[in-house]
């Protein structure tokens, strides 16, 4: 009796509060695209097939998942596993909440029954929250269209816009220009300990030297100031 | 006495016994070049670099870890006859991040360590010190300070006076770098005001020379503020804006003191146009010494080009680049660096001085042997044209 009685009374809540779960819907499968069910059980997933909030969903090599959720459209690349952790209609918005443990997804924000989207996608580094645009996460943020809020394990935040990558260095957010620098995929001379950026500022600042530090060099262990105060005579 | 002689025997068992527990890591690599220079005479040039180093993390999420890096060097520097010689320990790190998690982290590094300012026109070396990094929701903040004075005179880098020349071209192979300390403090705040990021810094360096000795001829202390601006004016085109105002002492033991005011102006654009191209363009303003301001004197002595010997003091230099990555283990760079005098000098009459042009390709055969092909021609305003041009191989094993 006690049971039903807070049972209806979350459900009165949420009348009240105007929000509504919503299922998503596999629009098209390729490949290898499997849900772990309530047993743990992992069942192969085909278009047509209904999302609930909490479904983990994994795609296999060169499978790929297209679900509907609300009037967004999600794209699940190869190789990833994620939890659908919340889809939920309010009475101003629709909020869903994605959790990416491994992998890339496209997402298209659209926007349901004229309602604001409150979209966000969840890494173990970082969290991507948007509404209305285009966009892909993976190890990095690449957004298609629109804008995207992306936060740190720390919480700073950097909004990016359409035609801009966003990643993580060092747990902070790293500017676009330190981005594309790192897309540039130049080849490291040298790697040992004393190579490596450890500074948070350093590694994501526009203004900060691009190169790591330079090791000493033995052709030139010894450079002189030329434009010192005093001239140097040395014997 | 037995019982603090067992206790240290204790304690290095203990510690010995932590290393295989969470895998050590290590490595060697090996660096020669070889090339040739006409600066006014042709000569051959050779380097030669091993580094060995080691990381012992002590834990299994290596939140905590101690790095070893040490190197023997062997050159033949363009222009000499003799080879120089000597052994260093490059990093001496003890690293750790005690606090992790959301809205604040902070880490730290202490022991022999590489700094660097966030402009790189200051400061960009090693230090004996530590440098504590705090993360927080609305930015970073890094702190750190260091002595100068226990580093190898050869690799000090921090060579500001003429003392500090002095000991750095010392015979001796283990004469100590100058007697310094130095301090940094940075802000970074991203996105402060609506795309724009903002650096604060603040850098400085106390000569302690005065206090180890006292036949001094010159010495000098700076401090340096910096102001820099940065962020998108299209989505593959970046700027920085870049502002450093320079003061100090300098302190004559025959001649009394004189202040050391200057200033760098920065410029940089950054231009993205397809994948694997970066265009920049840069330009840097100091001004020449006047009633009020003396040089440009950075802690991290550098030159303003490759072949060009000059410093960043009185100089007006226009720089732009392409750097080309068609494949990943191809990459090309060509540079143009024009440099000026902000003022007449009492050696040269108008501001034109010289023109730099570079060119680079960087090969990697394998995942761990790669090559660097370097060249570089200076065209000086008033003397015969320079040149330069070397290869480097570098294993890692």
């Amino acid at each position: 009796m006690k049971t039903k009685l807070i049972s209806a009374g979350i459900l009165f809540a949420l009348v009240l509060g105007g929000a509504y779960a919503l299922d998503g819907q596999i629009v098209s499968v390729s490949g290898k695209v499997e849900a772990q069910n309530l047993n743990g059980a992992w069942i192969p997933l085909k278009a047509g097939d209904t999302l609930i909030a909490g479904t983990m969903i994994s795609t296999g090599f060169k499978s790929e998942a297209t679900v509907k959720l609300g009037a967004s459209v999600l794209t699940i690349k190869p190789l990833t596993r994620m939890t659908l952790t919340q889809l939920l209609e309010k009475e101003d918005t629709v909020d869903t909440e994605l959790y990416l443990e491994v992998g890339n997804v496209k997402a298209e924000v659209n926007s349901l029954n004229n309602k604001k989207n409150g979209f966000t996608v969840r890494s173990p580094v970082a969290t991507a929250s948007v509404r209305g645009t285009v966009f892909e996460m993976g190890e990095e943020l690449v957004i298609l269209q629109g804008a995207v809020v992306f936060t740190s394990p720390v919480g700073q935040k950097r909004t990016g816009s359409a035609g801009q990558e966003l990643k993580i260095t060092n747990d902070s957010v790293s500017s676009p220009v330190a981005a594309l620098q790192n897309q540039m995929e130049t080849i490291i001379l040298s790697s040992t300990p004393s190579t490596e950026v450890k500074s948070a500022i350093l590694a994501t600042s526009i203004t900060a030297k691009m190169t790591s530090t330079p090791a000493v060099s033995a052709s030139t262990p010894v450079l002189l100031p030329t434009n010192a105060t005093l001239a140097l005579t040395i014997d | 006495m037995k019982k603090r002689l067992r206790l240290i025997t204790q304690a290095i068992v203990l510690a010995s016994a932590m290393i295989p527990l969470f895998s050590a890591d290590w490595g060697l690599e090996l660096s020669n070049e070889g090339g040739i220079q006409d600066a006014g005479e042709f000569s051959l040039m050779t380097d030669h670099k091993e580094t060995f180093w080691m990381t012992f993390p002590f834990n299994r999420k290596n939140t905590a870890n101690l790095a070893i890096e040490g190197s023997l060097y062997a050159s033949l520097p363009a222009g000499s006859e003799d080879l120089t010689y000597f052994a260093d320990l490059d990093l001496f790190r003890f690293s750790a991040a005690p606090v992790n998690k959301q809205g604040f982290k902070f880490s730290f590094d202490a022991g022999r360590i590489p700094v660097s300012d966030a402009t790189g026109f200051i400061l960009n070396q090693k230090i004996d010190g530590m440098e504590l990094r705090f993360s927080f929701p609305f930015g970073n903040i890094d702190f750190s300070s260091g002595y100068t004075g226990l580093l190898n005179a050869r690799s000090s880098k921090s060579v500001i006076t003429a003392d500090d020349g002095i000991d750095a071209v010392s015979d001796d192979i283990y004469a100590f770098g100058s007697k310094r300390v130095i301090g940094k403090v940075i802000i970074q705040i991203p996105q402060a005001i609506g795309n724009i990021d903002f650096v604060a810094e603040g850098v400085g360096q106390y000569d302690l020379r005065r206090y180890f000795t006292s036949s001094w001829q010159e010495i000098i202390d700076t401090a340096y503020g910096t102001i820099s601006l940065s962020g998108p004016m299209m989505n593959k085109m970046y700027y920085s804006l870049t502002g450093t105002y320079q003061t100090g002492i300098q302190e004559l033991a025959d001649d009394g003191q004189a202040s050391e005011n200057s200033l760098l102006a920065a410029a940089r654009l950054d231009l993205f146009p397809a994948k694997g191209n970066q265009l920049f363009a840069q330009f840097i303003y100091s001004p020449a010494p006047n009633d009020f301001f003396s040089g440009y004197i950075p802690i991290t002595v550098q030159t303003a080009g490759n072949l060009f010997a000059g410093g960043y003091a009185n100089l007006m230099r226009a720089s732009a680049g392409w750097n080309f990555n068609p494949v990943k283990s191809f990459n090309l760079d060509f540079g143009g660096k024009v440099f000026m005098n902000s003022g007449e000098t009492a050696t040269q009459s108008g501001t034109y001085n010289a023109t730099e042009i570079t060119g680079g390709a960087t090969i990697k055969a394998t995942s761990d042997l790669r090559f660097r092909f370097d060249s570089s021609v200076l065209l000086p305003n008033s003397q015969d044209l320079q040149y330069e041009t070397s290869l480097k191989a570098i294993l890692e094993l």
